[in-house]
């Protein structure tokens, strides 16, 4: 195979580290390679960024269950991260080899982000997993599962539309769509898609201006975001900051 | 004075036939049934009586055995008098929703208990359609979602202010595996290690005084989360109440539009109300898809907000009038049942059962008191619900408290109920003298009669009876000459030719089978042949026993003579009974006589084989032999008398006039004719008394005598006083008619003694001798015999104790 078929070849690229990779995530990211019947890269990065303050003699770890304080180091956090990688892996193996998918999974270190969009140039669709939220109920039962998708021209994401659609299925879903008028290819598609739903399906429609403005209340309302991979970098940056959900970055 | 010849009865003294003329009917099917019952007027005045009267305690008890008709007259009353009685209430356990260990009892006017259960069944129904609905509208998710929205957004800034205030102090927060960890930043990076060492200790200082900051910022947050997060419940489930307040309340109020004149039930639905808003989730879809299961199914599942309707009179017209016929104690008072869930029993409301008492609250209700006493606790249960007026559920276990597990106590419910039991007089007499609250709660007795007077009302009465029977039976009519017959067999059966037995059960049986028979013969009507065919075979099938044992008469294994004359020989005669049917059978007694001190030995009594009532017998005789021969001297006698092959017990004083003459045959060496056989009892004055089963016992001798053939010398001696009883079968009378055989009424021993010996008794002379030819001359003489024996042997004695002996004398 040579490296434009390769290029060429759709693919699906979960990203994920020891804050953002929950066991959602990695159903969605089964739920996209096997729609598009592609191969599923895992990737788990051991965030050097955390393994620096993690050594600083000053760090504490405080417990997001008891708000206890307690002393931390790198030697431990490292443990924890490997601890998460293999589960990360394991559920792979296991949601994957379900739907007898393809898998791969590698185990790198650096900064979650670079990292992630580095190694997703080349892919399809890119799954970042997003740091958990700090919730306790993140989302209640009888809530919509509220899906942000950033339109534009991607011929992509339609089909991660639908996938995600598929996932949340059994629920009230309502879609944030952002368009400015270059995204507009994909509303009647939306429609499309909301005759075919049996779920409860409303729309809700912002700029992108509304989007910025919103973004710090509305964040960590989303179950996933599906964004263009070339939206802008200022965007890109308050989305990924913000958000507390599954990111899909489509090519 | 010549002794008197003693007569024999003529054939027409031995039968009361009926009279046809009196009838002026041809058959049954012109009479008009009985509409009360024969010769049961004391009980019928009895019984309206006691069911009329409302005191408490004055229950009823229908003393009489089996087969008189008391069920069927009971409840004949009882019926004619619950139709005009109130109809009594429905009466329902439902769910006590603050303590479900203790159901809560409702009393709604007939009908409406399973109205209430169908409209409770809707309810639920309509619970789980329109709480869903009411929660999925637009409304409600909006309010929900302002809530979370709103308490999401307060966590959601307190984040985000300490991410602000963290960035501009120059410090980063980071996720960790298990919470958050904060550290110094350059350039939008962490500090590494190696500069965070090269920074001044005041620097340090400054970075470590920050971070504690907003540790501790970061520490109150979370906090605060579970705080947040309690008040997002509250605010939920307050918004949730009230969602659920508003669909409850319209739907019950729709309900309460048809019970609002019944307080109980107002105040039960408003109980349901508050436990409905309380638990509105049960009634919403689960996320396992159960809004996709069958409503009716998960109405089934709602236990708490069923009705169980325990006594339901919808059908009822009036009191209920209820026959227990399986009166133990649950049966009776009611019982809680399990089920078995898990490997454990369970039990609520649903599954109380009712008993009797409930079924028949505000009216009748009849049982067996044999059964009822017979069944373990039921006759307590029984007496505790009268006494207290309440029926109070509770289990055997429980009342005996051998049960430590928790179990209901339903409430109680008042109880108003007239109790009729039935059953035989003996019971009756046993209850009334162990038990002293019987007396207290069973004050009314109705003693229904056996028998009743043979006269031509009683007679004409009777015929319409048969009538009745015949009728219920769906048996052919009888002819005039029937009933007749049936009439002159309830005389048999009375044992008294005066009499008419009211056994109705025997009677029926009787007509049943001779309606079956009239079939077989081809007769549209019941004519008497097929009566005397059905008499027939019913013994044929019954005496198998009695064909035995006179089989052994006549094959000389029991030794009965029915000729010649024997002395200390006669033939006594005796009922035996295998199960309803009876016959006589001849016994021969005998005597010995010698001197001696021991009066009268019954060996019988010293084998331990003899009755009280034997025995007493046996003790008149010997009183009457002492006083009628030896009146002024002692009576030196020591004489035995026995039941010869009798292998059971004896009981009865029916053959004391015969062991009497036995023993003075022994006495007086007086040959009895064997010839005839003797019943009756005596007195101490020599009168013989009436005695039971006098047909049965001259009809067993009359078989035996008629088996070897009748002489014209056979009879039977009986007592004059049982005259009246006399309604022998067809074969006897015709023999008696034909000089064949002989029926001797006697009044006094002396003519049983005359009969038996052919001597006249003979009367005291002047001189206080009887007459030489006389019987009573041979015993007087042997009398005097056995006193100069004894006075001898005391004299000799006498002499002998006089008389040193040699050893004295040496």
């Amino acid at each position: 195979m040579t490296a434009k078929q390769k290029k060429k070849r759709q693919t699906v690229l979960l990203a994920a580290d020891v804050g953002s990779y929950s066991i959602n995530t990695v159903s969605l990211a089964v739920q996209m390679a096997a729609a598009i019947n592609s191969e599923l890269q895992g990737l788990f990065i051991e965030d050097e960024d955390l393994l620096q303050v993690t050594g600083l003699p000053i760090t504490r770890e405080i417990s997001l269950t008891t708000a206890r304080e307690r002393p931390t180091d790198v030697d431990q956090m490292q443990r924890a991260m490997r601890s998460v990688a293999r589960q990360f892996e394991q559920a792979l193996q296991r949601e994957a080899g379900a739907l007898q998918i393809a898998w791969s999974f590698d185990y790198v270190r650096g900064r979650a982000r670079d990292i992630g969009l580095e190694q997703g140039a080349d892919v399809t669709y890119m799954i970042l997993g997003q740091p958990v939220s700090h919730r306790l109920r993140s989302r209640t039962e009888r809530a919509p599962c509220k899906i942000l998708l950033i339109a534009n021209e991607s011929r992509h994401q339609k089909q991660a539309l639908q996938v995600v659609l598929d996932q949340f299925s059994h629920e009230k879903i309502e879609l944030t769509l952002v368009e400015d008028g270059s995204g507009g290819k994909i509303a009647p598609e939306i429609e499309k898609l909301e005759r075919n739903k049996s779920a409860e399906l409303s729309l809700k429609a912002l700029t992108r201006e509304q989007l910025l403005e919103q973004l710090g209340q509305l964040g960590s309302a989303f179950c996933c975001a599906i964004i263009s991979r070339h939206e802008k970098p200022e965007l890109m940056s308050r989305i990924l900051k913000t958000l507390s959900c599954p990111v899909i970055l489509v090519a | 004075m010549a002794s008197k010849k003693i007569k024999a009865l003529g054939a027409k003294a031995l039968y009361q036939s009926c009279d046809l003329k009196q009838f002026d009917f041809k058959t049954t099917a012109e009479l008009e049934p009985l509409d009360q019952p024969l010769g049961q007027d004391r009980a019928l005045e009895a019984i309206e009586f006691g069911v009329e009267i409302e005191q408490q305690g004055f229950n009823l008890f229908l003393i009489g055995d089996p087969g008189f008709g008391k069920h069927d007259l009971v409840r004949q009353i009882l019926s004619r008098h619950a139709q005009n009685a109130d109809q009594p209430s429905d009466v329902c356990y439902v769910n006590n929703f603050t303590n479900p260990q203790k159901p809560r009892l409702l009393k709604l006017p007939a009908g409406m208990g399973q109205q209430l259960r169908q409209d409770m069944e809707s309810l639920v129904e309509d619970l789980l359609t329109s709480l869903p609905s009411s929660f999925q509208s637009e409304e409600y998710r909006n309010r929900r979602q302002e809530i979370e929205e709103e308490l999401q957004n307060r966590q959601d800034e307190a984040f985000r202010k300490l991410d602000r205030e963290a960035e501009e102090k120059g410090i980063i927060i980071m996720r960790t595996p298990g919470g958050y960890t904060m550290g110094p930043m350059v350039d939008g990076r962490p500090l590494d290690p190696q500069e965070y060492a090269q920074l001044s200790d005041r620097e340090k200082e400054r970075i470590e005084k920050i971070i504690a900051d907003l540790q501790q910022e970061l520490q109150d947050i979370i906090r605060d989360m579970p705080l947040v997060q309690r008040e997002h419940h509250q605010r939920i489930k307050a918004l949730n109440e009230e969602i659920t307040q508003h669909t409850v309340e319209q739907l019950i109020a729709w309900i309460e539009n048809t019970y609002h004149d019944q307080p109980e039930v107002m105040e039960y639905l408003e109980a349901v109300q508050q436990s409905a808003i309380k638990d509105a989730d049960a009634f919403l879809p689960s996320e396992h898809g159960r809004e996709n299961d069958n409503i009716a199914s998960r109405v089934a599942g709602f236990h708490a907000y069923s009705i169980n309707v325990i006594v339901d009179n919808t059908d009822n017209t009036g009191a209920p009038v209820v026959l227990e016929d399986h009166p133990t104690y649950q049966n009776l008072i009611g019982r809680v049942e399990y089920v078995s869930q898990m490997g454990t029993l369970i039990t609520d409301f649903t599954l109380i059962k009712p008993g009797a008492l409930h079924r028949a609250n505000g009216g009748y209700l009849i049982m067996d008191a044999r059964k009822l006493l017979t069944h373990g606790f039921a006759w307590e249960g029984l007496k505790r619900a009268l006494k207290s007026r309440e029926i109070k559920i509770q289990s055997l276990e429980q009342m005996l408290s051998l049960a430590n597990t928790v179990s209901l106590e339903p409430e109680s419910i008042p109880l108003n109920i007239k109790v009729i039991l039935t059953g035989e007089p003996r019971l009756y007499y046993l209850l009334q003298a162990l038990d002293h609250e019987f007396g207290q709660l069973f004050k009314v007795s109705a003693d229904f009669a056996r028998t009743t007077r043979r006269d031509s009302k009683s007679v004409q009465g009777y015929a319409r009876m048969i009538a009745s029977v015949q009728q219920d039976c769906a048996a052919r009519p009888l002819e005039k000459s029937s009933v007749g017959r049936l009439i002159e067999e309830a005389s048999r059966a009375a044992d008294d030719a005066e009499k008419l037995s009211l056994h109705l059960d025997d009677m029926r049986d009787l007509l049943s089978e001779a309606n079956y028979w009239a079939g077989k013969n081809r007769h549209k009507l019941i004519q008497v042949e097929d009566i005397e065919q059905a008499i027939e075979k019913q013994e044929h099938r019954q005496d198998r026993y009695r064909e035995l044992m006179q089989e052994q008469v006549l094959r000389g294994i029991k030794m009965i003579d029915t000729d010649g004359a024997r002395i200390a020989q006669v033939n006594a005669l005796s009922v035996l009974q295998t199960g309803r049917y009876r016959f006589g059978q001849a016994s021969r007694i005998t005597a010995t006589a010698r001197l001696g001190r021991a009066g009268v030995v019954d060996i019988e009594r010293e084998a331990k084989l003899g009755g009280e009532i034997h025995s007493k017998g046996v003790m008149i005789l010997s009183s009457y032999l002492a006083h009628h021969y030896a009146a002024n001297q002692p009576l030196p006698l020591a004489a035995s008398l026995a039941f010869e092959q009798s292998y059971g017990t004896v009981d009865g004083d029916s053959a004391s006039a015969a062991e009497l003459c036995v023993l003075l045959s022994a006495l007086g060496e007086i040959p009895l004719l064997q010839s005839l056989a003797v019943t009756g009892s005596i007195n101490q004055l020599g009168e013989v008394q009436a005695v039971g089963g006098v047909n049965e016992k001259i009809e067993g001798f009359f078989e035996v005598c008629a088996s070897r053939g009748l002489t014209g010398e056979q009879g039977v001696i009986i007592p004059a006083a049982n005259q009246v009883h006399l309604m022998l079968r067809k074969n006897v009378r015709e023999a008696v008619a034909n000089g064949e055989f002989s029926i001797y009424p006697v009044q006094r021993v002396s003519g049983v003694m005359q009969l038996l010996s052919g001597m006249p008794p003979g009367n005291l002379d002047g001189k206080g001798q009887y007459p030489k030819q006389s019987f009573n001359y041979r015993i007087q003489q042997r009398i005097e015999q056995l006193q100069q024996s004894q006075k001898k042997f005391m004299q000799r004695a006498s002499e002998n104790e006089s008389t040193p002996s040699r050893e004295n004398d040496a």
